[in-house]
This record gives C-alpha cells, structure tokens and sequence, in this order.
C-alpha cells in the first residue's frame, strides 16, 4: 500500500520536470542571451564596479570597461598616448616649462570634441576636475599629486595652464580622466547617483544599462570623436558580472561570452589549445616580492636577508611553479621601465652554499631538528600574504620549503584582504610576500623612503635610509629623463645591498577569447585591457 | 496560539536589540575597519584618512555610533553605502528577490525530496534504498558547492549544452530566468536534502517504535494511515528544527551558489561589502539575516504545535 | 570497519607513506597517479597519497573531536531548557538564539585576527559555532517528551529531575542528536577548508583533506586526482562515521529490535 503511494508520488512529479526541462531546452539553452553578431561582444567579467567615477571608485572595473577618459592614458609599451589632448605636453614639445624649479604645464584640447550628451568639452571642465580633487568633502580614492598643484588657468575653451608649486614627473598621471562639469557642478558627487551609474562622458563607449549583480551594457558613444572614422568597431559590449573564474571558462567555452576576463594561471596552458580559442598573455607593470620588516628583531643582520637572497631559486619559482609565466626578479622596478637597472640585485645567483655561510657566519648553527639556533632560540618567522590566489599562495608554499632547506623555519599567517592590509600596516608581520602594481611613471619614494612608512605611505618595510630617501626624491621630481634614469639607477643598486625587498618574479596577466576577437593586447598597469577597446573587431 | 505568537514576536524585540548590538560589536572588532580600502592606495595620507574617519562619523564614541545608527536603522533610514554612494535600501531591494526567489525554491525542492526519501528509507529501513538514500545523503553533505556546481556546469552547459552556464536570464524573460534558475536550484538543494533526508529518517525510526504507533498499528490502521497521520507529524519535529536553524547554513550555502552560477542575490552583495568593510551594506544585510532566522526559529515553534498536538504554548 | 581502516591507516601515516608530506619537489609538478606515486602528486611535487594520509590524521580528528564537543555542550544545553521548561528554558533558549542569530562569517574573521589557530582553537571554534543545532534538537525533542507517560510516571513515583533526564528522557531523544552528530563530523571538515581559505585554517604546509580540496580547486580541470582523493576520503569517512552512528543508535534503542 504504502510503496504504491509512493510511486504515485514519485511518477506525480517526473512529468512536471520534464516538461519544465523540455520548456527549458526549447526557448532558452545556450546562447539565448547576447547570441554572438559582428559588433556586439559578450564579455565574463571578474568583478562589478561599485561606482563609475573614476575618482571615487576602489575597484578597477570602471578603467577597465573604458567608460572614462582625460587627457592621457598609457599604452601596452607603457607609453603615455593623448586622449582629449592635441598632444602629451613635454619639454621638447614646449608644453612643460621649468622657471626658478616650479613647472608650467600646458595641455591643448583636441577640438569639436562633445561630451556623450552632446555638450562640447571645453578647459572649463578641466578646471573643474581639478576643484573637485581639491574639495576635500568628495570622497576620491586618491589625491596623489593634486596637492603640488598651484594653479589651474583657462585662457580660451580651448587651453588648460597648470602652475605646480614644484617639479613632478608625475603630471602626465593627473588630469586622467575629465569630469564633465556641466552634468556635476553643484552636485554631491559621493552620491549623485545620475553621474555615478552612467557617467556622461568622452570615452568610445557610454552606459546603456547597469543591472546590479547582473551585467552592465555599454554602446557605442554616437559623439565619440572616432565615430566618423566607424570607431568603435564593436557596437555594444555587455559586460557580466561572473565572480567565479572556472564559470567565466565554461562561458567562453559555450559561447555564452566571447571574452573570459583574468585568466588564472593554471588555465593558460589548457585553454592554449582549445579549439575556437586563444589566450592572450601580457607582461603586467607588478611584482611579488619578500619584504623584511625591519622594525623587527629577526632580519636586523643583513647577512641574514642576504642568505634569503641566496637560498631563493627564483629561476626554480617562474619555471616551475609558473609554468614559465613570469620573469625571475630583479630590482624593484620592472623591465617595462625605462628606469629598470639590470645589474641591480643580480649578485644573489641561488646559492645554497652561500646562504649557509651566511647563516653561520651570523651566528646561526643548526641544532638537532635542523631548524637553526642561536643562544637556544628558533630560527622561526611568520610570513603573510592575501588569501585568495592559489598561485600566490604555492609560490610562498616553495619558498617556505626552500628556506627550509637552510635551516629557516618560515610559518605562514596568510589573512583575507580586509585583515592583510591592516595586519600589514600595523606590521605586524616578520615578513610579507606581497604584490606591487604601479603606474608607468617609475615610482619608488612611497615604497622605500623613510618619510613613507605607514600610515604615510607604503614603507611597510620600515626601512630607514636618508640617503635613499634623498635620491629618491631628487628622481621623481626630475624631468630629464636621462639624468632622472642614473639617479633610479643608484637607487636600485642601494636597495640591493640594503635588501629591505627581494623581489621574486615580474608578473604577467592573461585573457582568454574567442579566436575571432582582434585588437586586445592587454596593458601593464591600471589603466586595464579595456584601454584600447575601440580598436577591437570580431573577424570572420 | 495567536496570544503565544504575539508574545514571542514581542519577545524577538530585545533579542533583535542584542543581536544588533553584538552585530554592531563584531564590525567594530573587524581589523581595518571601512577606511581599509584607502589603505592600499599607496597616497593616501594620514591627514586623508583623518578627514574620510571624520565625513564617515567614526570619530565619534562607539555608543554614539551604535544609538545613532540603530535609531536610523528602525527609523528605516539604512543610510548610505560607503562604497557605491548608493542609498543601502535600494542595493538591498535590488538583490532580495533573486535570492529569495532560489532559496525558495531550493527549500521547496529540499523539502519534498527529503520527506519522500527520508519517510521511505526509514520505513524500509537498511533496504537496497535506504542505502542508496544514505550514499546520496552523504554525497550531497561531502561535496562541496562550487565542486558540485562547476561539475553541473561542465556536464549540462559545456558537455550537452542543455542549459546555460550562469546568470539570470533577459531580464523580464520568466522562461529564460527559470531555465537560468534550475542548476543553482539543484545544487542548493542537494545541500540540505541530504542532510534532511537523514533527519527525517532518524525521526521517523524514532516514532515507529513509540507506542501510540504500536496502538494504532494494532487498531488495524493501514500502514499508509499509520505513517502519515501519526508517525509522520510527530517525527517531523526535529526535521522542522533543523530546517530553521539551517536557513542560515542554506545562505551561506546561497552565498557561494550565487558566486559560482553569477545570480545577483544578496550573496554577491555580501562578499562585495565585505571585501570593502562597507558599514550600512554589512549592517542591514547581518540585521535582515538576523531577523530572517529569528523568524524562522518563531515559526518552527509555531509548527511544532501543528505537527504534535502534545506539545502545547501557554 | 571502514572507519577503522581509515583511524589507522591515519594513525599509521609515517610507516605506510614512502613519501614525507611535505617535501616539495619541483621536477614532478602535478604528475598523474603512478607506481611510484600511488596517488599522483600535486601542484608542489608532493606525493598526494602521503599527504591525504596525513591529512585525515589532522581531519579526522578535527572533525570527531569537535562534534562530540559540540554534541556534549549542544545536548546539556538543550536538556536542561527541554526538561525545566519556564524561566531555565526561556534564558537558555535565548541565548542559543541570540548566537544563532549572528551570521557566523563575520563572527569567523574576527577570530582570525585574534587568534593564533591551532589545531585545539580550531576545534573549539568549529564547536563554537556547531552547537546551537543540538541545543534546539534535543530541547525540542525534550518538549515531546516531557509530556510523555514515562516521564510523567517517574515524576508521580518521584524520581529526582537529573534522574528522569539521564535515565529516561535523554535516551529517547538520542537518534537525532546521534545523526546531528554523525553531519557533525563532515560538517566541520568541510569548515575546516573554509577556514584554511579565510587564513583561520590549519596553516600550511600541514595538509588537512579540507585544505586539499579548497586548493584543488583552481586545477580541477587539468589535475583531476588532486581533488578527487581528498574527497573521497571525506566521503568514505562521513559514510563510515555515520554507520557507526545508525549502530549506535540501534544498540541504545532496545525496542527498535523488536
């Protein structure tokens, strides 16, 4: 009786799911959302962006989707390019003068240039940007370099004059993205909602929708100023949030998106070889890097950071552990820099030998756990990192077994994001492995100078040098790039001896698509892969 | 019964309180704190976190903060998102019907598949089904959810292509939304069905062997009768238990199907406000579970009297 | 009997692994299961089979530990509510909702600031969060009971209220709490790996079968075997654990045999 009933059940209910499912493969299936044409691209994006200002927003995705624009960007050589402006202003090209050590920058709007509602684009809104930066009630992400700024002149709709109060390298980096004041001013720009979910704007594309958690559609903007020459080629992008990257793969793989944005590295070599498919891997202006935390008693011994150095088979990491994904490391400025100094760092060859002798030298001798000892204390540290990227997490996995190899007993304390970066600041780590990303500008005063440590910059190091600071400082403030170049290039070398930092490997990124995508190169620094989106076709 | 229920909702006000309180507590503990995010901006200075603290009210006394924010809270003003500029209110009410709309149905999937299996397995217990209900019990608890989500994926989406990989569908299209829903749905499901299965079958053992059921068994009742209308609704108490207390493991477990299937629920809202120790987000989104489970936990009691008419609220 | 193979093959980790679990060796990175390398070895060059036994000595007894912790605390506290009833019940089941209320993954990030996990903080942490489910079972059990003839007939043959609750309440509401137990125990494994993930976990290179799993994931696609062994062992322990709980149950419940 009972066993009957609950076939009934049982047999009650199949039929309904199936006609569920069979509803399901007729109208949806694979493809029923943004099915692939010639201009519109579907793409798997890692994250959403919380707002769309370019000032205000923590998350990378709204450089990246290319919705906003200045007067520069930088390219994938890290080259900077103009956008809005006639030209990026130089010594040579008289638009930098240099009068009794304060600068005159002066930038030249290109012109008929229209905002994406229409409204021209004039030095009115320049001069704005730079009054927002400066209003200290709007919320940015970053006011680095704003202040050194003296004043800002508007003497047709045409020119923007900026007066600096001193020299600095680092104004190509400022300006990089024009607030269109028409739509802003007099408005509360940490909550305007209008402007921060659809940013009017100059850039090849401009908000459709934004569906929160869902996707966010961009279309071409019609008063871009490559629209006569048809740019951008694709005609609309729907961008969809897929936090989870093997997700992201099996759209690509279905065709439910043409683009799986931030490839991890283990899925480089088998998408490499999937049919319909290609893998686009570029060089990334960042680095993971040992830190020393020089405020504590372990590392004070230079000998000691000398025999990591040594007991660190970089080569070993990128080769191995990468797949060849990388680059063993030198100084802490990345080859895509003209200020890269090659010889630096280059003594610490893995040496195993060496790092003994160091170690014993130092006074440390192995006791009978193979652990080192010295006056019966431990050769025992922690390390931290960010929890979340198992690459990361394997490559600090090797070192820890390397250094263990030489006695070193190196206990891992990884912490998730929010935590890390308190934990960091507070140093409260003996040493950190941690990852660098920095603009193309070459930049080393707020890792390493001893006015940086923290909350004061990114010296978490706690790594006092004045003669450092000093060269430091002299280079980023200067011009020439010659006489900038041999100033980084003693800083380099300083650093190497010193050794707060041992960088471990240059980093690259990845981008999986459709093999039918052209133009994406990906780009090395923050400006995002999306930088040159206008170029991007989908061919046959 | 409605005295009792109005009693113990009115009893829920000072646990909401307590539960605010020690909410509001755990986010103040929280190392980094909602200036985290600045901190990584390698020009950021004192002086700017200073002013942010300040524009933020975080310079005020803790008690202060706390009065302030809850008295806003109850007031219905959610305030405003640190990160997005955006009013809380609204972030919540966007996310809210797609996860309520898969944990829905993941409990309904959950509950109709565990009562039928676990009432079966447990009146023909240690039978080839029993076994094989235990087996797929003991798979759903020991796989994890992305795992058996991505399979999912790579076998229905990338293999047969029968149903999408992830998302939510076009929006205003019910159809492609339900074909979008249906793998999130089984993988939620399968977290608690396992698990519920085993419970019901543990009760309703348990009730077999009571003598009342000896009695009606021995009035001659049909086995049928026997299982439904007496050992069923007693047995069912604990399963109602573990159902209630489970609504918060089935969020987490919401949380991570949301991620690994890209449903825009509150999971995904979740993980970005903690991530950005944005206060008003973390805050409502910690009450609203909070009250979602308080409530539930009142509505078991209410359904334990349903089920078991000895158990009677005075 | 399975999980008894399992304790011991555990236990006995160092004499049956030709491996040590955490020698990384770069030049047999991700390699397939092989004679040498039973279970292939994983993105480090580490035998997996020696890692996976190792693992369940510290999984295993993560898990069985903090679910009897768990299960002691959770059915004290619910007894105590589920017998007295009134003004005991009403504090104690207040409590149980006042920390159940609390969603758990903030309550988690906290600890990992403050606390250095060891294998005994992680147990008591996992406990920490596991025992209000027991509380409610076996108070809402209890309620059953309570009005039941047996213990109505202790009380009018005056039997003192530890006794009744020992002798004649608890027994009979021991099969959920033995099945609460039983998930219990997978249960916490699988938190485990959530809590290597959020940095609270056993710390690395000491290999649990959560961590392994969680670390699997990145390579599922291209090294298969890293997370299916790990899994395996999760489920074949949770399968074994569970039948010793169904015979547990079996043998304190006399009239099931009848």
């Amino acid at each position: 009786m009972f066993r009957s009933s609950m076939c009934g059940r049982l047999l009650l209910n199949l039929p309904l799911l199936l006609v569920v499912v069979a509803t399901a493969m007729m109208v949806g299936g694979p493809g029923a959302v943004g099915a692939p044409r010639d201009d519109q691209l579907v793409i798997a994006f890692d994250k959403e962006p919380d707002t769309l200002n370019p000032y205000a927003t923590h998350v990378l995705a709204a450089k990246e989707i290319d919705v906003v624009e200045g007067f520069h960007a930088t390219n994938e050589k890290m080259e900077y390019i103009p956008r809005v402006v006639q030209r990026v202003p130089t010594v040579t090209n008289a638009g930098l003068t240099i009068t009794a050590g304060k600068m005159t920058v002066t930038w030249r709007l290109k012109p008929g240039l229209k905002w994406s509602d229409g409204q021209p684009v004039t030095s009115a809104d320049a001069e704005f940007t730079y009054k927002a930066m400066t209003d200290p009630s709007f919320r940015v992400d970053s006011r680095a370099g704003w202040p050194i700024i003296e004043s800002v002149k508007t003497p047709d709709p045409q020119t923007v004059v900026v007066a600096f109060k001193d020299s600095y390298a680092g104004y190509r980096d400022l300006f990089r993205y024009l607030l269109p004041k028409h739509m802003l001013e007099g408005k509360d720009l940490n909550t305007y909602s209008d402007y921060n979910r659809s940013p009017v704007t100059t850039a090849p594309f401009s908000i459709q929708q934004w569906l929160p958690g869902q996707f966010l559609v961009t279309v071409a903007n019609p008063n871009y100023r490559g629209a006569a020459q048809g740019l951008p080629h694709i005609k609309k992008i729907t961008w969809r949030f897929v936090p989870d990257a093997n997700t992201r793969i099996n759209m690509l793989r279905t065709g439910e998106a043409q683009v799986a944005w931030a490839l991890p590295f283990e899925q480089i070599k088998p998408l490499q070889s999937a049919p319909g498919l290609k893998v686009i891997v570029h060089p990334l202006n960042a680095w993971m890097h040992f830190d020393f935390n020089l405020r504590k008693p372990m590392f004070q011994d230079v000998r000691l950071r000398q025999a990591v150095a040594y007991a660190i088979d970089k080569e070993a990491i990128v080769s191995q552990v990468l797949g060849g994904l990388g680059k063993p490391a030198g100084p802490p400025i990345t080859p895509l820099s003209w200020a890269h100094n090659p010889n630096a760092y280059s003594q610490y060859k893995y040496d195993l030998a060496r790092a003994k002798a160091l170690v014993a030298e130092a006074g440390w001798r192995p006791g009978s756990d193979g652990i080192l000892q010295k006056d019966g204390k431990p050769f025992t540290f922690d390390n931290c990192l960010n929890t979340g990227d198992a690459t990361q997490e394997r490559v600090q996995q090797v070192i820890q077994a390397m250094l263990r190899s030489i006695g070193m007993n190196m206990e891992i304390r990884n912490f998730s994001a929010v935590v890390y970066g308190e934990i960091r600041f507070k140093g409260e780590c003996d040493t950190l492995f941690h990852r660098w990303i920095v603009p193309a500008t070459p930049v080393l005063s707020i890792f390493y100078s001893a006015d940086a440590m923290p909350p004061n910059g990114l010296n978490e190091d706690f790594y006092a040098n004045a003669e450092i600071t000093e060269i430091i400082k002299e280079a980023e403030s200067t011009i020439d790039q010659p006489k900038a170049k041999a100033l980084f290039w003693r800083a380099q070398e300083i650093l190497a001896r010193d050794l707060p930092t041992i960088p471990i490997y240059y980093m690259v990124a990845a981008q999986a698509t459709t093999s039918r995508l052209q133009g994406l190169v990906g780009n090395p620094t923050n400006d995002g892969d999306g930088w040159n989106i206008e170029e991007w076709r989908l061919g046959p | 019964m409605t005295v009792y229920l109005l009693r113990r909702l009115l009893g829920s006000v000072p646990l909401m309180v307590g539960v605010s309180i020690i909410v509001f507590g755990i986010l103040q503990a929280l190392p980094g704190g909602p200036l985290a995010v600045y901190l990584d901006n390698p020009y950021v200075t004192g002086k700017d976190l200073a002013l942010l603290k300040h524009q933020f009210g975080l310079d005020q006394p803790l008690h202060i903060q706390y009065i302030r924010w809850f008295g806003a809270f109850i007031s219905g003003q959610w305030g405003v998102s640190y990160a997005s500029g955006e009013p809380v209110a609204k972030l919540i009410a966007g996310r809210l019907p797609a996860t309520l709309l898969l944990m829905g149905t993941a409990f309904l999937v959950a509950t109709a598949f565990s009562i039928t299996t676990g009432v079966y397995s447990a009146v023909r217990h240690y039978s080839i089904f029993d076994y094989s209900v235990t087996a797929f019990s003991f798979l759903g608890i020991s796989m994890p959810v992305f795992w058996f989500g991505l399979m999912l994926q790579l076998l229905l989406a990338v293999h047969f292509g029968w149903l999408p990989v992830a998302g939510f569908g076009e929006p205003g299209n019910w159809i492609d939304m339900l074909v979008h829903l249906l793998m999130p749905t089984i993988v939620l499901s399968l977290l608690s069905a396992g698990r519920w299965s085993r419970f019901t079958r543990a009760g309703v053992l348990e009730v077999l062997s009571q003598d009342y059921v000896r009695t009606a068994r021995a009035k001659g009742l049909p086995e049928r009768a026997v299982i439904f209308r007496h050992a069923l609704r007693t047995s069912l108490t604990p399963v109602v238990t573990i159902m209630a207390l489970d609504l918060a493991g089935l969020f987490s477990g919401a949380v991570v199907t949301e991620t690994v299937f890209a449903w825009p629920g509150m999971g995904s809202l979740l993980i970005q406000s903690v991530s950005k120790v944005d206060y008003p987000t973390l805050l409502a989104i910690l009450m609203l579970s909070s009250f979602a489970i308080v409530l539930s936990n009142v509505l078991a009691d209410m359904v334990y009297s349903v089920l078991d008419p000895r158990i009677v609220y005075r | 009997m399975v999980l008894l193979i399992l304790v011991i093959a555990a236990a006995a980790a160092p004499l049956l692994a030709r491996f040590a679990p955490n020698d990384v060796d770069l030049r047999k990175l991700g390699s397939a299961p092989s004679r040498v390398h039973w279970f292939g070895t994983d993105d480090l060059g580490r035998d997996e089979f020696s890692r996976s036994l190792h693992a369940g000595r510290v999984s295993l007894s993560i898990g069985i530990l903090s679910a009897l912790v768990a299960a002691v605390v959770g059915t004290t506290v619910g007894a105590l509510a589920g017998y007295y009833g009134g003004l005991v019940e009403s504090a104690l089941m207040r409590l149980v909702d006042v920390v159940l209320s609390v969603p758990p993954l903030p309550l988690v990030i906290v600890l990992s600031a403050v606390a250095r996990s060891t294998p005994l903080t992680l147990i008591l942490i996992i406990a920490g969060i596991g025992w209000m489910g027991t509380a409610r079972l076996v108070r809402s059990s209890f309620l059953t009971i309570r009005e039941g003839e047996y213990v109505e007939a202790a009380r009018a043959i005056g039997c003192r209220s530890l006794r009744i609750i020992l002798r004649h309440a608890l027994p009979n509401s021991l099969g959920p709490v033995i099945v609460a137990g039983t998930l219990a125990v997978g249960n916490a494994i699988i938190t485990e790996s959530v809590l290597s993930f959020l940095g609270v976990g056993v710390r690395p290179p000491t290999a649990t079968w959560g961590n392994m799993l969680q670390n699997a994931q990145s390579t599922m696609t291209t090294r298969p075997w890293l997370a299916v062994f790990p899994g395996l062992f999760i489920l074949l322990s949770l399968l074994s654990v569970n039948a010793v709980g169904d015979g547990l149950r079996d043998a304190l419940d006399v009239r099931l045999k009848a």
